[in-house]
């Protein structure tokens, strides 16, 4: 056969691993669903702010508080912006702080669980007490304390929740790593005079990459919860940016006047952490079909 | 010589989404008091369904379709389950291959064995562990009273296996099944297991049916060895004329395969097991026998009885009955 | 000449923590000196805990011995302080027990097998790696369309043959085999076993052939060597350690075995297994195999039996011989 032929041949076969794992996860039709809807707030992160119809920052005393009509389709905040501009532009906020921390957070967690677990003895020990260090503390605790710490803007906030997460991933990595690495086609990896970063990178992260991906869309969601509460709380993002944390804090003094301020972006933080999470548990069924349900 | 167990035309078949499986197909062979029956074959050979169909273990999507299960005259098919439980256990009882999975690893070893006196007897499984203490010494566990209060875990797995005898053998049975019950041990635990079997024999006049995939174990322990494959039966006969004279084509292929000579190529029978759902008609080892003929892909083989020997094969037509 | 790898008083030491103060170490391997010639397939035949994996792996370089020293070809490549230089590393190869797990479930048996190539033949092209490839999988009888699949869609026997592929692509001196069949069918081992025999004899390769099955040790091997809990105590000629063995433990595995060996075999019903094997992780003081063994005297109990030649080529370690 033709080199080239072969060569299609050949990276088809590479990637069937995961043509099936997405057909598997087609057929899920929960979680393709909210795939579909997390797609969509990740398309309005990005193109939140030139469809807004409103500029969200305008604040309009005369109309605040109203409840959804057909000139503002999710009402008015109780400055008068438009909550309808406010979520789609602080969708960005939200969404994108969240997912930048879950990728570095993951990053980090995922280098150190493989040192670790690969090599052992001191290094191993040194990492594991750390990271039973800081699992001892509530994510929330931690993230405020490290908010605080690092002082306002976005990149200490990014900070402080990647900081928050990475030690699960780390002792996730680790444990698995342990596992694999007595495995036998490991072995044989030795046997054949591989190197150790080769081993790490070509068998044993390829072999917890399922697991790992499966682990950063829940923790999504936790970075998504993590990053509203401290905006709640005052801390992270603060008013008049329009993150959908900070809009329920906000909200929270009229929930029984106009619960709408502070229910409309709790809903849409439910859907996306819930919409993590479903897709969480489709990935993993699509990606280790053995994992057999018990319901 | 009484015979304790006469099955007759057994047929059990699973109904799976693809289709039905015919695992047992006209099973016919007796049992005599105090014999260890040896059932021979691989894996797809209905062995293990044979050994739940006598227990009536069945359960969906498996259904015993026709035959006669005889038990001391009693057709084990016509019972109610309540009198079936009052068999199971006591008369008719079952060694497993894995211990592991028949032992709870939460409880003593001691109260999962008296608990099969608490099932037929009642009270509490405290009053039996002195019998139990005793089971144990029979089956030769090594500190008998102090094994009875150990897990699971704390035990090698010969001992475990020995546990598992010892339940087996508590209400004295008239009819002992084994299914495989020395393939996961090593060599020489597997003889002292073999060897405890044959005294349990002596001892209490129980009769064994020994399931094994491995012919040349069932050789050296059995009275006589009924050889299945794809679900029927190929050759019933006495230990001696199994090894030195066997009729059937699959039993000459299986010893083959299981001689092992100097320096020499190891023989396998070619090709494979085939499908239960589909079966070849006629004979279903035809497909793989060097010596079928043009009938024996047509028609099912007919049963050829000689003196005591039952053999399922066309080649042997005109011989006995 | 016996002097292509020659493994000196090897010993391997596993480390269980009881307690924070208490240490206590499972003898895997406890002083065990074996050697290897030219074009010669030497069994290494145990049970569980006798410790032959392990010797297995640290004569493959994958584990690094406590004590003790292995040389190939005169040269020392591994002891306590290191292991197998590189220019060595392609020599030993080893195919392993459990074809489930010796393949990274990840990759494409193509890329399996080049990863094998490259590692050995540095600056080969894509296309040659591929010719490689394919020429190697036919090798042990598989067809191209194979190479394309992963592990989990090939069968038992399948993947053994991608493994020994695997082990030959480096073009190895000698092959280190770990069970290789125990794990599979038993239809399916005579075909693998055939072929790992072919190709070892086309190249004119040794081997070390680890097993509990005597059968198999008796049809393959020129010599053998028997492990009892880390320690080898006897070793030579397959024919005279078989038929004429002198270890009370070798006889008694060769009493317990029920596969049908063509030839003299040792078989006497006095040395028939009895006993549990003690823990390795407390063996017993002196000879280890006194808590089972017909011949114990008070001399064994104190003094621990080392290796001395009985006849030519034969090499046992009793003090009662």
């Amino acid at each position: 056969m033709e080199q080239q032929v072969i060569d299609k041949v050949l990276s088809n076969a590479r990637k069937r691993f995961y043509v099936e794992a997405w057909r598997r996860f087609r057929e899920n039709k929960l979680a393709f669903a909210f795939l579909f809807i997390l797609g969509i707030f990740f398309i309005i992160a990005i193109i939140g702010p030139y469809i807004a119809p409103y500029d969200p920052y305008k604040i309009n005393l005369a109309r605040a508080r109203e409840p959804p009509s057909l000139q503002h389709p999710l009402g008015t905040d109780e400055l008068g912006r438009d909550i309808l501009s406010r979520i789609l532009v602080g969708a960005r906020y939200t969404l994108g702080i969240s997912i930048v921390s879950v990728i570095l957070g993951a990053l980090i967690g995922v280098f150190l669980g493989l040192v670790a677990g690969f090599y052992r003895g001191l290094i191993d020990n040194v990492v594991m007490r750390i990271v039973d260090v800081m699992l001892a503390f509530p994510a929330i605790l931690l993230a405020i304390a490290l908010s605080t710490a690092l002082g306002q803007g976005f990149t200490s906030l990014i900070l402080a929740i990647s900081i928050t997460t990475f030690p699960v991933y780390t002792r996730l990595t680790r444990n698995i790593t342990l596992q694999v690495v007595e495995e036998d086609y490991i072995a044989a990896a030795k046997l054949l005079g591989e190197r150790s970063i080769h081993i790490m990178f070509r068998h044993i992260l390829p072999n917890i990459f399922s697991i790992i991906i499966v682990q950063a869309t829940y923790y999504a969601g936790l970075s998504i919860l993590l990053v509203s509460s401290l905006g709640f709380l005052g801390l992270g993002i603060k008013p008049p940016t329009p993150e959908w944390g900070s809009m329920i804090s906000s909200g929270r003094g009229y929930l029984l006047s106009a619960p709408h301020i502070a229910l409309i972006p709790g809903l849409f933080i439910s859907l996306t952490v819930l919409g993590f999470n479903i897709v969480g548990d489709g990935l993993r069924d699509a990606l280790d079909p053995r994992s057999k349900k018990i319901l | 010589m009484d015979k304790i167990l006469e099955v007759r035309n057994l047929t059990v078949h699973y109904y799976l989404p693809q289709g039905v499986v015919r695992a047992l197909e006209n099973v016919s062979f007796d049992l005599y008091k105090g014999e260890i029956l040896g059932v021979a074959g691989e894996s797809g050979s209905g062995k293990s369904t044979l050994a739940l169909a006598i227990m009536r273990l069945i359960q969906s999507p498996g259904k015993i379709i026709s035959g006669e299960i005889l038990f001391r005259g009693r057709d084990l098919l016509k019972l109610s389950e309540n009198e079936m439980r009052r068999i199971r256990g006591k008369m008719i009882t079952m060694i497993f291959q894995d211990p592991n999975s028949y032992l709870n690893p939460v409880y003593q070893v001691g109260a999962q064995v008296a608990e099969v006196y608490e099932a037929h007897n009642g009270g509490s499984y405290r009053d039996y562990l002195s019998r139990v203490a005793e089971l144990f010494k029979i089956v030769r566990i090594a500190d008998p009273q102090r094994r009875v209060y150990a897990y699971p875990h704390q035990l090698s797995g010969g001992m475990k296996q020995r546990v598992l005898i010892s339940m087996s053998i508590a209400h004295k049975p008239d009819l002992i099944i084994a299914d495989e019950p020395t393939s996961a041990l090593d060599v020489t635990i597997q003889a002292e297991i073999i060897d405890l079997l044959n005294d349990i024999r002596d001892r209490y006049g129980s009769s064994i049916i020994f399931i094994s995939h491995d012919l040349s174990l069932l050789l050296e322990i059995s009275d006589r060895i009924m050889i299945m494959y794809a679900g029927r039966v190929a050759e019933i006969g006495s230990r001696d004329e199994i090894k030195n004279d066997p009729k059937h084509p699959y039993t000459k292929a299986l010893l083959r395969s299981l001689t092992y000579e100097r320096k020499s190529k190891l023989y396998s029978i070619p090709g494979s097991i085939p499908s239960l759902i589909n079966p070849p008609s006629g004979c279903r080892f035809a497909p793989r026998c060097r010596e079928a003929i043009d009938i024996c892909s047509k028609q099912d083989p007919p049963k050829i009885s000689l003196g005591g020997r039952v053999v399922y094969c066309h080649l042997l037509r005109g011989e006995g009955q | 000449m016996s002097d292509l790898l020659v493994a000196v008083d090897i010993r391997k030491y596993f480390p269980i923590e009881i307690s924070l103060f208490k240490k206590l170490f499972v003898r895997a391997v406890d002083g065990a000196s074996i050697n290897l010639g030219e074009r010669e397939v030497i069994g290494l035949v145990g049970e569980s805990g006798s410790g032959k994996s392990t010797l297995g792996r640290i004569l493959a370089g994958l584990i690094r011995p406590d004590s003790g020293s292995v040389y190939f070809n005169g040269e020392e490549i591994i002891n306590s302080r290191r292991t197998i230089p590189s220019k060595y590393r392609y020599a030993i190869q080893m195919i392993f027990q459990n074809p489930d797990t010796s393949l990274d479930p990840r990759m494409i048996i193509h890329d399996i097998l080049a990863d094998a190539i490259r590692s050995r033949s540095k600056g080969l092209s894509r296309s040659e790696v591929t010719e490689r490839v394919i020429k190697l999988i036919r090798q042990v009888g598989l067809r191209e369309d194979h190479v394309y699949k992963y592990p989990h869609e090939l069968s038992g026997g399948e993947k053994q043959r991608v493994a020994i592929a695997r082990a030959l692509s480096v073009d190895p001196i000698i092959l280190i085999a770990d069970e290789i069949v125990s794990a599979l069918d038993v239809s399916v081992r005579a075909q693998i076993l055939n072929l790992l025999l072919e190709i070892v004899e086309n190249r004119g390769l040794s081997m070390i052939f680890i097993t509990h099955d005597i059968g198999l040790v008796w049809s393959i091997t020129d010599r053998v060597a028997v492990m009892y809990l880390g320690k080898i105590v006897e070793f030579g000629d397959t024919e005279k350690v078989l038929t004429n063995p002198m270890h009370p433990y070798t006889k008694m595995l060769l009493s317990s075995t029920t596969s049908i060996l063509i030839g003299k075999i040792f078989k006497d019903p006095r040395f028939r297994a009895r006993g549990e094997p003690p823990s390795p992780i407390d063996p017993p003081k002196g000879c280890r195999f006194s808590t089972r063994c017909p011949l114990v005297d008070k001399e064994c109990l104190f003094n621990e039996p080392i290796l001395r030649e009985v006849e030519n080529d034969h090499f046992v370690a009793c003090l009662k011989i």
